[in-house]
């Protein structure tokens, strides 16, 4: 049964702009080749939360497609071997929620007010 | 004995009342429901169903490990 993916992959933030960018287009032609390949998000360069081999910054890049149970290995493997992705996850694919900055506010609003009773 | 602290107010789910879904995307929203060490706060403080606490368990889970949120409290700037 074929499901749709995502799959979430972190290159090397300190490489130059179009190495990147020539293997994000990597990625996408083994997909386009061993799945039904749907998209690209590009979430930019960002500063890792903790240090992945010895490196601070990555370039996250999202790629959603379509495809058998057996596309996982395959993916894991061609993402192995290249050295310039420092961390992957391929999950199924789910949502993404729309989140205003209104909801954020009140959210943050409330907190305070539940803090302040306790 | 335990302190009486007043009228207790419900909490009510966060994810229940705004309709959407936990997901390790949306760090701003993780980042309120961890505390500042990086832990999960427990439901019992946030009011978040156990539904939708199960979901974040696992959404915080993944941010971690794509590097969104961190693991231990050494690497929180």
């Amino acid at each position: 049964m074929k499901r749709m993916y995502e799959s979430v992959v972190i290159f090397d933030g300190s490489l130059p702009d179009e190495t990147l960018t020539r293997e994000q287009v990597k990625v996408e032609k083994f997909l386009q080749q061993n799945a039904e390949f749907e998209r690209t998000d590009v979430w930019g360069k960002r500063t890792l939360a903790y240090e992945i081999k010895k490196k601070k910054s990555g370039y996250y890049c999202l790629f959603l497609f379509k495809g058998e149970g057996d596309i996982f290995e395959k993916l894991h493997n061609t993402y192995k071997l290249n050295q310039k992705i420092l961390r992957h996850m391929t999950v199924l694919y789910e949502k993404e929620p729309e989140i205003s900055k209104e909801l954020l506010d009140r959210k943050s609003a409330s907190n305070d007010s539940e803090e302040g009773e306790q | 004995m335990r302190k009486k602290t007043g009228r207790k107010r419900k909490k009510i789910c966060f994810f229940c009342t705004n309709n959407i879904n936990p997901s390790y995307k949306s760090e701003a929203i993780l980042k309120r429901l961890t505390t500042e060490r990086g832990k999960i706060v427990p439901r019992r403080m946030t009011g978040t169903c156990a539904k939708h606490q199960r979901k974040l368990a696992s959404a915080v889970k993944r941010a971690r490990h794509i590097a969104i949120l961190p693991f231990v409290p050494e690497n929180i700037s």
